[in-house]
């Protein structure tokens, strides 16, 4: 109700003085999650090559949705995904769901690694951004970029949309003035770009937090997840890229 | 995992400082206002940026006041603000307590940036190859505008008032969308209905044939071509217009469009009906329609000669008349395969009715006297046509690939005129006076099919292609034919006809070619092909003589089954090379053609064997990336037309008689061309020159031969020296400084054809010099306009009347101008007036002005809608006029065209939210 109330204002204010900007502050985002598989797996992986030999597509796209108001987010596939496993460990977070709280700086994650599922209650991963003067249109909507760091060695590019009022981001990605509707994880070999924009303020509902029980941290899920990899015998920066997002 | 440890330490041990300087903490307030308009600017964003690195600190946005209070912990930092359509405002900082900052004032990025906008033009158009590309955002049009008023801003385009596009200076003969067609041939359907909007970029380039491309060898067939890139937003959802118009006397002009992408597919509707000639056929259109048929043989094209068009003013529809149309159609489109295959069908219903009057006078001058001929017909034509095209590409391995369409149509013409004729000697004394009344009940098919196969080698440059052409094309109809002659004036009952009538055209035509290519020395390549190629075609007619109210009584006259069978046999070697800048080729085709006419009605029957060598050569040399000089020669043989040997004496105007020649002969035409052009994107200049000369032996033309009643016959016949030369210098540069363009072109044209004319040869020789300048100067969200000036000097002789010889000035000056009014108004006006010198022959004046006008305005916030009235030739002047000249004939027609009318337009131009018109929500 104070959202409907506060999005009533924003019109009636902004909508009365200055028809051609207005900032929005809660609506739905859809992206497509687009993975490089040949680069992620590595060029000359045996896997990437028998790919290629059977030409499979290099880009492997899914489609996630972001529900999204001025202090929490909402980030699922758009579609629920079945329980199969993944396509050679190639779609990366390729059932992420995450809830956000910007202002109470917390997030529930549900992660899948090797088809286990983990749930995460943390903080907000600190990401340390600049700002740059490019901008770009995205699904129609003007974004400017930013690049940023977080973890010491991990790099990201984001646009974010100047005119919505939501740090939030796909993954747990945050801490940008605007919604990121442009993402791109280059060690990954990952983006995501919205395709579509709904701003109708009929179609918003209240977002919905995860009622979980048992969570743990974001490190505990490195040290489980390691352990399993130990099983498999997999090259540790292959079990790491896994479980960054 | 040591290091990640530590990290997350460090991070924990930074929070904790963090907090720890909390305490210590400066507050900094200001109020962020626009520089020019003084107002506030709220939800701008405030950034506090580390000085060392410019990571972001802490960032908070402006309240509704424009007021904003951020924290910091540091001495120093940089202020950053930004807010959309601003330029970024920084500020460095230096931080000791609590402070207030003076009013931050932000300038509009548009006013600012405009030195940076100058640069992004200059880079707005680019070039790959042959194919120059301009950025369709750096060209700014209005909101709502379709593809064609983009086209009008790009440099070296020029868009006329039917729509007809010409890129640096060359005609446009496709207009793709996304690399396919659209809606079949007509590109107005792309670029009226189409939004600006939904474009990212526009392509022009030379389309060679698909086999053309694939061999790498060129087969001189190319085609001027635009492609539109639709934005990738656009592709995901659905877009169109609607459109409600209607006006007084009686017109409408309703159209619906509308378009759905779906990963891959897209799927198109479009919807017209309209009697204002704007949204119906275009005049290509018209022709593929198949025309008015008024039974008329006056056959203008052969008697070519200065044309003094003045029809050429009532928007898209090209003939005479009041058209009404109505057309629905859908188009399917689907790529897989990873893109490699892919499909396009469409499917199209068109209605159409024409009615209306035609006054001709047309005067014969004989070497020793005259003849005039004055016509008045009423006539109405009722057609529909039913037609579906799918083209697809089927990709089966990486080496081999398929293309395969198929096009066909049905429908019907109806036909109804009534026409009274009365000749008039040189001293104006009538001499014959004719009643005709002429009907006809047509249905036309078509069926077309092409197949290409294609297989490369491993060896580069090594192919192999198959292609299979076929068409069969169907006209038959039924209609009764009577003329009623004056007694009193020509008491020859033999003209009395009444005549039932059933007229049957069938052509099939199958043309097969084989080609192989392989790599011959380093840069070069030889292409050995095969062709054979057969035509099939019927004309028959079957005339009845009415006898007590029955049409029973066979008339031999007037009937005919005509079969014309073509065989051709075609070997072709040819060569290429290329190296670095220059390419030439140099070939030739080996061709054998019989063919044969047979008729046991008439028993005329004729046999023609030809053997021909069809030579070809080009050179092109790149003088830069976009430009070069081409120099090519080609010798072409062409065969008669069904109608042109077809065995019948066509009697539907008694008074000027048709008859069919079987035994023309093929004639031969040599191509000589010289053609120059560059174009300087980073100047935006283009210069293009152009000389071409043909010459015809054994041209098709005509014998006329007009007896002393005034009756004429025309026979086709074939004769030497016919020649066309024509010289073309276009100019085109941007003016930086006034942000104008300006282009300009000098024309020189010399025609030679050559007739018989009772009895005595004739040779027409006609030549003309002009010139034009056109200059214009737009700015968005302002005004525009657009200034054409030209004049042509016309001079024509002829042999057989030297002294009719004339000389005479004809220009036809435009004038094009938008404006846009304060509260969203816009107002679209265009001027033409048509001059022509008077001459001895032409001694009234037809000078006559034309000037069109519309209002709009949006009537919704995003401008999706609008509301506009238009008021078409406002100073009632468009008389439908065309005259036509050569020494020893002149005609002239009056008829009915759309003349003055008003009309009220609501527009609808909607998408789902998927690309906007501007940058903000």
């Amino acid at each position: 109700m104070k959202n409907k109330i506060t999005l009533f204002f924003i019109l009636l204010v902004f909508g009365a003085t200055n028809a051609q900007i207005n900032y929005v502050s809660f609506g739905q985002v859809e992206y497509e999650k687009q993975v490089n598989v040949y680069q992620f797996l590595g060029e000359n992986d045996p896997t990437s090559l028998k790919l290629r030999r059977e030409e499979a597509p290099q880009f492997k796209k899914t489609s996630f949705t972001l529900d999204f108001s001025q202090n929490e987010t909402m980030y699922k596939p758009t579609t629920e995904i079945e329980n199969k496993p993944p396509f050679f460990f190639a779609e990366i977070a390729y059932k992420n769901k995450v809830y956000t709280n910007l202002k109470e700086n917390k997030t529930i994650a549900y992660k899948f690694a090797f088809d286990k599922e983990f749930i995460i209650s943390d903080s907000l991963v600190k990401i340390n951004w600049k700002i740059t003067t490019d901008t770009r249109m995205i699904a129609g909507v003007n974004c400017r970029k930013a690049v940023g760091i977080f973890n010491e060695s991990n790099y990201i590019v984001a646009f974010f949309a100047e005119n919505i009022l939501c740090s939030g981001g796909p993954e747990g990605i945050t801490g940008l003035p605007g919604l990121i509707l442009g993402l791109a994880f280059p060690s990954l070999h990952i983006t995501w770009f919205a395709t579509k924009v709904e701003l109708e303020p009929k179609k918003w509902k209240p977002i919905e937090k995860f009622n979980v029980s048992k969570t743990i941290k974001r490190q505990e899920l490195i040290e489980k997840v390691m352990e399993t990899a130990k099983t498999f015998n997999m090259p540790k920066v292959q079990v790491l890229k896994q479980i960054t997002l | 995992m040591i290091k990640k440890l530590f990290s997350s330490f460090i991070i924990l041990f930074l929070i904790i400082v963090n907090c720890n300087k909390v305490n210590a903490q400066f507050k900094i307030k200001g109020t962020v206002k626009d520089l020019t308009e003084n107002k506030t600017i709220p939800n701008a964003i405030v950034y506090l940026l580390q000085p060392k690195d410019s990571i972001i600190q802490s960032f908070v946005r402006t309240n509704n006041n424009g007021d904003f209070i951020i924290n910091t912990s540091k001495n120093e930092s940089i202020l950053l603000v930004t807010s959309t359509k601003y330029a970024d405002y920084y500020l460095d900082l230096k931080v000791k307590t609590d402070q207030t900052l003076p009013v931050i004032l932000m300038t509009d990025a548009s006013k600012m940036l405009q030195e940076i906008i100058i640069k992004r033009q200059a880079n707005s158009i680019t070039q790959k190859g042959d194919t120059i590309s301009y950025d369709a955002k750096s060209f700014k049009v209005s909101k709502g505008a379709n593809v064609e008023e983009l086209l009008k801003r790009l440099p070296g385009v020029v868009v006329d008032k039917d729509g007809n596009i010409t890129a640096q200076g060359e005609t446009v003969n496709k207009v793709l969308v996304d690399g396919e067609e659209f809606f079949g041939n007509d590109p107005t359907v792309a670029t009226r209905n189409l939004s600006a909007a939904s474009i990212t970029k526009v392509e022009i380039f030379d389309k060679k044939s698909d086999q053309a491309n694939f061999t790498g060898v060129d087969d001189g067939q190319k085609q001027r071509t635009i492609n539109l890139k639709l934005k990738e937003d656009a592709k995901k959802g659905y877009f169109g217009k609607v459109q409600v118009a209607g006006g007084l006397p009686r017109q409408f002009e309703n159209t619906a469009f509308f378009n759905n992408f779906k990963a891959k597919q897209k799927f198109s509707l479009l919807a017209i009906a309209s009697n204002t000639g704007k949204a119906g056929l275009s005049r290509n259109e018209e022709r593929n329609f198949g025309g008015r048929q008024t039974g008329s043989p006056f056959d203008f094209e052969n008697a070519s000669a200065l044309n003094d068009d003045g029809n050429n003013n009532q928007g898209n529809f090209g003939g005479q008349g009041l058209p009404t149309n109505y057309t629905v159609g859908g188009q399917l489109s689907d790529k897989f395969n990873k893109d490699r295959s892919n499909y396009n069908a469409n499917t199209r219903f068109q209605q159409n009715q024409t009615q209306g009057n035609i006054n001709a006078t047309s005067i014969f001058i004989l070497p020793n006297s005259s003849l005039t001929n004055k016509q008045e017909t009423n006539f109405r034509t009722d057609r529909w046509k039913q037609s579906a095209q799918a083209k697809g590409v089927f990709f089966i391995d990486s080496t081999q690939t398929i293309t395969s369409s198929l096009n066909f149509s049905f429908g019907e013409s109806k036909n109804n005129e009534s026409r009274t004729v009365e000749l008039l000697d040189a001293n104006n004394t009538l001499i014959n006076k004719n009643l005709r009344n002429f009907n006809t009940d047509a249905k036309v098919g078509n069926l077309n099919s092409t197949i290409l196969w294609q297989k490369k080698f491993k060896r580069p440059k090594r192919t192999f292609s198959f292609n299979v052409e076929q068409s069969f094309n169907s006209n038959k109809g039924v209609g009764f034919l009577s003329n009623l002659v004056d007694a009193t004036i020509n008491p020859n009952p033999a003209d009395n006809i009444d005549l039932f009538r059933d007229n049957s055209t069938t052509n099939y035509q199958i043309d097969n070619k084989l080609a192989y290519t392989e790599p011959f020395g380093k840069n070069g390549l030889i292409q050995i092909s095969i062709g054979y190629g057969l035509q099939r075609s019927n004309n028959s007619r079957s005339s009845f003589n009415k006898l007590n109210n029955q049409s029973t009584i066979f008339d031999t006259n007037f009937s005919n089954d005509t079969d014309f069978n073509i065989n051709n046999q075609r070997l072709g070697l040819s060569y290429r090379y290329n190296f670095k800048k220059i390419t030439w080729e140099i070939g030739s085709e080996f061709a054998n053609t019989k063919w044969k006419v047979t008729d046991p009605i008439q028993q005329k029957n004729s046999a023609k064997n030809f053997d021909n060598i069809l030579p070809r050569a080009s050179l092109n040399i790149k003088t830069s990336t976009f430009g070069g000089v081409d120099i090519a020669y080609s010798g072409k043989a062409t065969a008669p037309t069904l109608s042109q040997v077809n065995a019948l004496v066509d009697n539907s105007d008694p008074l000027s008689i048709v008859t069919g020649n079987p035994n023309l002969e093929q004639s031969f035409t040599n191509s000589y061309s010289i053609r120059y052009n560059v174009f300087k994107p980073s100047k935006q200049r283009a210069i293009q020159i152009s000389l071409r000369y043909s010459q015809i032996d054994k041209a098709f033309s005509q014998r006329d031969f007009i007896d002393n009643l005034g009756r004429r016959i025309i026979e086709p016949i074939n004769i030497d020296g016919n020649s066309t030369l024509s010289f073309f210098y276009f100019f085109y540069s941007k003016l930086k400084k006034i942000d104008a363009d300006i282009n300009f072109n000098l024309r020189a044209n010399k025609i030679i054809t050559n007739n018989i004319l009772n009895n005595l040869p004739n040779k027409n020789t006609n030549i003309t010099y002009g010139g034009g300048v056109t200059f214009n100067k737009s700015v968005p969200d302002d005004f525009s306009f657009s200034l054409n000036l030209n004049a042509d000097y016309n001079q024509g002789e002829s042999s057989l009347r030297n002294a009719a010889g004339q000389k005479f000035w004809t220009s036809e000056p435009r004038f094009d101008f938008t404006y846009f009014l304060p509260f969203s108004f816009k107002i679209i006006t265009d001027f033409t007036y048509q001059w022509r010198q008077t001459t001895p022959i032409f001694t009234v004046n037809n000078n006559i002005s034309l000037w069109n006008a519309r209002i709009e305005r949006k009537i919704s916030k995003k401008g999706d809608f609008k509301l506009g009235f238009r008021i078409n030739d406002i100073l009632n002047q468009n008389i439908g006029f065309t005259r036509f000249v050569n020494s020893n004939f002149i005609a002239e027609n009056n008829f009915d065209t759309i003349r003055r009318y008003w009309m009220i337009t609501l527009n609808w131009n909607f998408n789902k939210g998927l690309f906007k018109e501007e940058g903000d929500f």
